[in-house]
């Protein structure tokens, strides 16, 4: 078998090694597919240049760097992760995603048979959520300073509906949705980090949200959504908790948890409300609307746990509750960032 | 003429400023107070604590000419409210013909004027004051002005309307629940309008703090404000020879409140009409009644009836162990069931009537009510509407808090209908409305001491006194504890209330209740805390509280939990805090300065900033699943015996994998397998310790309660006679350690070895109570300290802390333990305060 070729320091030196790599990586995820209207990245120029919007609606815009360990993992890996990650960002202010930015910092010794799969990847995620990647970039570390693999990607998107969705917007007596089982796309890391080797069927839930979410966002009753990421539903939910100035009230029998992301939670000793999601979302939705949403969700394979979950209330603001079947209510805080003890 | 007005009401007529004040120790236990009286302008005087008898300064006496007649202000603070003493000093007035007046003032205790008399007869009068007092009072201060304006003419002595005065330095502390007297179980047995009456009170006993809702004292302040006295009581109210003379409480089956008797039919509750015989003998069926009290809500019911207690323990435990206490007739039922010491016996008969924490002498007779326990919480009546219970049918009766767990008490009605109905079967209910909820206090013997687990009924608001802080005037603090046995504690001039026990601040409705109770402490006492401190975790919500009250402008602080548990003890003992002084502070968890899990440490009390210095601890232990390893210590003994490359499945195949598992085998399979980061999260808890062993021993599975791991290893310890006398000692980076890893090896040979398991236990308890009293001699020695102290959860561990304080003893240094602040997280609060103030010098 030949000798696995990687990527050398000399590939993100700017010479004809970098054209090299660059045009490697731009035919597998056939960026430069559908467009036709767009400057840049046919010629490769300094920058692209992108039609304006003609319906002068607002554009959205937003970027996110992935880092993820292990870089493959059961349900994706990081290409497909970077791009999912930033789609479902505009999708859950409301709006339509158009272009992506495509940012790779590689640590020197790389795989490019990785770097295959891994554009690959990000190929069909594009393609699927028809969305464009319209300018890049590429850099290479020396070996150790980085770890295989950072991806950086941005995206811009347009608002399709006449006011965007604010985290800030929950009012009393809306109530509280969630796309799916939580916790799935951080478990499934956990225990292929841990070798924890029992639930091998689990995988990330990771999934974009576009175009699936294409007649959801354009509702009006829909006040806030989030994409549960980082922090899982525990940060989620405090951030619209903070910022809407009210109370979610949320019954802990009603959040959809499978039996063995609950397991891998218990295990290893970590709250299974602070573990991330890659595919869900946090909705808060206009009292009496929320049957017909999760109807709409149900039809979506990834969102068919979607549940209503709880009720917002005034006050106390700013709060989170986790109501039990027996044993209280409980106040559930932004994770702290990492896991601290609490039981004497 | 005027006849009652205030002595001084013009420029000119102020006090020549002569004071007298009186001292006294803060510490309960001891009813004989320890006074000094000097003259306050030599303030230097400050008393320390030490001599049990009345110091008069004499030059006092020679300096005055007796012969003069003078008018007299005595202002006398302490438990002074609600005991009767304002008619004991009309009384005493009386008898030695005074002439004045005597009044309640709203936080600063009692004020007595008295004219036209000589500095001899004050002398003898103030020295009966001390003699004679009610029994449920308690002077802790008393200032004395002397004025030689005009002379006033009385022909009494006035009992005074109470005035609301919340002015000066002063501190009101409010009498406490207590438990009924002996004249008033006369009278519940023979007087007419009080027989089988459910409300029997006086100014010596009944409810105080559960009903008050203001301060001065006075009915108008009480939930009895409600009941209109009948002739008969309003006669013992307004008689001052009647030990009624204004019992704010006082009622009759005429006037007072009333029980409902409801039963369940149809998960409804229909009011039923039953007497107190029926109603025992329905108990001894097995049927369960709730049952509204003072300051909360039972569950009552048949101990040997193993339906029920079943049923109730999947109902309001989730079926875990934790032990139900059980509420005896008398004192003599409780001498048939367990040991009992004299002093558990005075204890448990005295007017706080806790629970005690008692050996039984059968444990198998209780296996339903304290599961894998050799021990039994007991309880005699303390309202004679509990005599009503055990009628001629029961002799014990199981005495249980009616919440749901992690909720408060109900004391609302509505709430305990609610509440109440998917358990009982009964219900009994008052129309007295509950103004704070107060738990019963618990309390463990080690024979000839005891500790405070739980400090509540009977004991709060019980101040504590430190001089030192009232001297520099340090400011006002609200402390807010830990988050497990929950009490905040209030500071205001040296007077530090800490609240009943709140119980675990985990849940949103158990932290209101931790809100009202402090606005409720805070009103009561006049106290407006512009300080605020809380432990140092994070992640606890009063951390959180803290940090809020941080957006309104309190000044807060962060106390490492085992340096507040170090300094609780120090108010424990009226100790000075900048004396030589280093305590073993070893419990389950606290959160570190470092981030880490604590709980063995041995703290030095130091005079620089931080205030406290780490001179020692125990090695650690792999704590990499954080809380799941607190419940599922076999998690923790699966990495130990990793870390330590011991042949795993040798102590395993011995152990039910899938119940000490909460996934069982592949849960133990994948711990086995899985390897140790370059710096896993670690703890030097001795809690945690002792919880592995339990594991190894094979006395529990997992901690279904707080502490029950440890609890049980030590009721299994207790079971053998063997003693030891090695120590396992370590030194790591120049600091001495208990050695967990070679204690644990050597159990491990032993347990080869086949010798019993309890013996092992026994075995494993010594050898830590003498590496820690090694450790402890060995620095102490060398830094010439001579009061060592034991303070957090662990020392409950009775062979533990007995043994340490006779190595200590042995060894002439001088062993502290807690006397009436829990060593548990209860006591947390009062350490917070204490040295948050210390932060406050300068």
């Amino acid at each position: 078998m030949n000798e696995e070729r990687i990527v050398e320091i000399s590939h993100g030196a700017g010479g004809r090694k970098m054209d090299e790599l660059i045009s490697f990586i731009s035919k597998i995820i056939d960026i430069k597919n559908n467009q036709e209207d767009i400057i840049g990245p046919e010629e490769m120029d300094d920058s692209s240049i992108l039609p304006i919007d003609v319906e002068q609606r607002e554009i959205v815009m937003t970027t996110d760097s992935h880092t993820v360990d292990p870089i493959f993992f059961r349900g994706g890996n990081i290409g497909s992760l970077a791009v999912a990650g930033t789609i479902n960002d505009l999708v859950v202010m409301g709006s339509k995603p158009q272009y992506l930015t495509l940012g790779l910092i590689i640590e020197e010794g790389f795989k490019f048979n990785d770097l295959a799969e891994i554009c690959k990847s990000i190929g069909e995620m594009i393609k699927n959520s028809e969305v464009r990647i319209v300018t890049g970039d590429t850099k290479v570390m020396p070996k150790g300073k980085i770890s295989n693999l950072v991806i950086n990607t941005a995206g811009v998107g347009k608002l399709i509906r006449k006011t965007p969705i604010r985290d800030s917007a929950a009012q009393k007596g809306d109530m509280i949705i969630i796309t799916g089982s939580i916790g799935d796309h951080g478990a499934s890391l956990i225990s292929l980090r841990e070798g924890l080797n029992f639930e091998t069927k689990l995988a990330s839930d990771l999934h974009s949200f576009w175009p699936s979410f294409k007649d959801i966002i354009t509702d009006p009753k829909i006040r806030c959504m989030k994409d549960i990421t980082r922090g899982g539903f525990a940060s989620a939910a405090n951030e619209i908790a903070s910022k809407s100035k009210v109370c979610l009230k949320v019954n802990e029998d009603q959040i959809p948890i499978k039996p063995e992301v609950q397991a891998i939670c218990d295990i290893l000793g970590f709250e299974v409300l602070e573990i991330s999601c890659e595919g869900k979302a946090l909705m808060i939705v206009e009292n009496g609307s929320e049957l017909e949403i999760i109807k709409k969700l149900k039809k979506f394979d990834f969102c068919k746990d979607a549940s209503i979950i709880g009720y917002v209330d005034q006050s106390p603001q700013a709060q989170v509750h986790i109501i039990t079947d027996i044993g209280g209510t409980r106040q559930l805080m932004k994770p702290y960032g990492e896991p601290i003890p609490r039981v004497c | 003429m005027r006849t009652q007005s205030p002595i001084f009401n013009s420029e000119e007529s102020k006090p020549k400023s002569i004071f007298l004040r009186t001292f006294c120790n803060s510490t309960i236990a001891k009813f004989e107070s320890k006074i000094f009286i000097i003259l306050a302008t030599i303030d230097k005087h400050t008393p320390s604590i030490g001599t049990i008898s009345i110091i008069f300064y004499t030059i006092f006496n020679i300096q005055m000419e007796n012969s003069f007649l003078f008018n007299w202000q005595i202002n006398i603070q302490g438990i002074v409210q609600g005991v009767g003493f304002r008619p004991f000093i009309k009384r005493l007035a009386d008898e030695y013909d005074l002439k004045g007046l005597v009044k309640n003032l709203g936080n600063k205790g009692v004020l007595i004027e008295i004219y036209h008399q000589s500095e001899s007869n004050i002398n003898i009068f103030l020295n009966q004051i001390q003699k004679l007092k009610p029994k449920l009072s308690e002077i802790l201060e008393i200032q004395v002005a002397k004025f030689n304006h005009e002379l006033k003419n009385y022909n009494d002595f006035y009992i005074e309307k109470s005035s609301l005065s919340v002015n000066g330095n002063g501190f009101i502390a409010l009498p406490t629940d207590t438990g009924f007297c002996r004249e008033c179980l006369y009278d519940f047995l023979s007087q007419n309008n009080r027989k089988k009456y459910e409300f029997v009170s006086c100014t010596n006993c009944g409810p105080r703090y559960t009903i008050v809702s203001n301060l001065p004292y006075d009915r108008i302040n009480t939930s009895f404000n409600s009941f209109s006295l009948c002739s008969n009581c309003e006669a013992e109210y307004f008689n001052t020879m009647n030990r009624r003379f204004h019992s704010e409480a006082n009622s009759c089956i005429n006037c007072g409140p009333k029980y409902d008797i409801y039963k369940k039919v149809d998960n409804k509750w229909i009011e039923i009409d039953l007497d107190w015989e029926e109603i025992s003998s329905l108990l001894e069926s097995g049927k369960i009644f709730a049952m509204k009290g003072i300051g909360g809500t039972h569950l009552i019911f048949s101990p040997f009836n193993t339906k029920t207690v079943k049923k109730v323990r999947l109902n309001r435990r989730k079926s875990n162990n934790k032990p139900f206490a059980v509420m005896m007739k008398n004192i003599e039922y409780i001498k048939k069931y367990c040991f009992s010491s004299e002093i558990d016996e005075q204890i448990l008969q005295s007017p706080k009537r806790p629970i005690v924490i008692l050996e039984a002498k059968d444990a198998s007779l209780w296996a339903d009510i304290a599961p894998n326990l050799n021990t039994l919480g007991v309880i005699l009546p303390y309202s004679t509407a509990q005599l009503n219970l055990f009628g001629d049918k029961n002799d014990v009766l199981v005495f249980t808090s009616a919440n749901i767990p992690n909720f408060p008490m109900p004391i609302s009605n509505k709430e305990i209908f609610d509440y109440c109905l998917n358990i009982a079967d009964f219900l009994l209910i008052h129309n007295l409305n509950i103004i704070q909820r107060v738990d019963d206090s618990v309390l463990r013997s080690h024979d000839d001491y005891h500790l405070i687990i739980r400090r509540a009924r009977g004991y709060v608001p019980r101040p504590f006194y430190y001089n030192k802080f009232n001297k520099l005037g340090i400011a006002e603090i609200l402390s807010l504890g830990a988050e497990e046995n929950a009490t905040i504690t209030l500071h205001k001039n040296g007077w530090f209330t800490p609240s009943q026990h709140l119980g675990n601040i985990t849940t949103i409705e158990a932290f209101e209740n931790l809100k009202n109770v402090r606005s409720h402490l805070e009103k009561l006492f006049s106290i407006e805390p512009k300080y605020v401190t809380s432990d140092l975790n994070p992640i606890f919500l009063t951390t959180n509280y803290k940090n809020n009250l941080a957006l309104e402008g309190f000044e807060t602080l962060g106390v490492q939990h085992h340096v507040s548990h170090l300094y609780s003890l120090t108010l424990d003992h009226n100790m000075d805090i900048e004396e030589p002084f280093a305590a073993w502070v070893c419990d389950g968890f606290g959160y570190g300065v470092d981030g880490k899990a604590w709980g063995c440490e041995f703290i030095e009390m130091d005079n620089n900033k931080p205030y406290w210095r780490k001179l020692a601890t125990a090695v650690d232990l792999p704590y990499m699943g954080r809380d799941q390893d607190a419940k599922y210590p076999a998690r923790m003994l699966l990495n130990l015996c990793k870390l330590l490359d011991i042949e795993i499945d040798d102590i395993f195949n011995d152990l039910n994998i899938e119940k000490i598992f909460l996934h069982g085998k592949k849960e133990f399979d994948f711990i086995k397998g899985q390897k140790f980061y370059s710096n896993y999260y670690s703890t030097s808890a001795l809690g945690r310790f002792l919880d592995i062993n339990a594991i190894l021993l094979g006395y529990v599975d997992n901690r279904s309660y707080r502490g029950e791991p440890a609890i049980t290893l030590e009721a299994n310890a207790l079971k053998s006679k063997i003693g030891s006398d090695e120590f396992y000692i370590t030194s790591q980076n120049g600091m001495l350690k208990l050695d967990y890893f070679e204690i644990f090896e050597k159990a491990l040979t032993f347990s080869k070895e086949d010798k019993k398991p309890n013996n092992i236990a026994k075995w494993i308890l010594e050898v830590i109570a003498n590496s820690l009293s090694k450790i402890a001699i060995y620095i102490c020695e060398e830094k010439a300290i001579k009061k060592i102290g034991l303070t957090g959860g662990v020392f409950y561990n009775k062979i533990i802390t007995t043994k340490i304080i006779s190595n200590l003893k042995k060894a002439k240094l001088n062993p502290i333990i807690h006397k009436n602040i829990p060593p548990g997280d209860g006591g947390i609060s009062l350490g917070q305060a204490i040295y948050h103030g210390r932060m406050l010098y300068e």
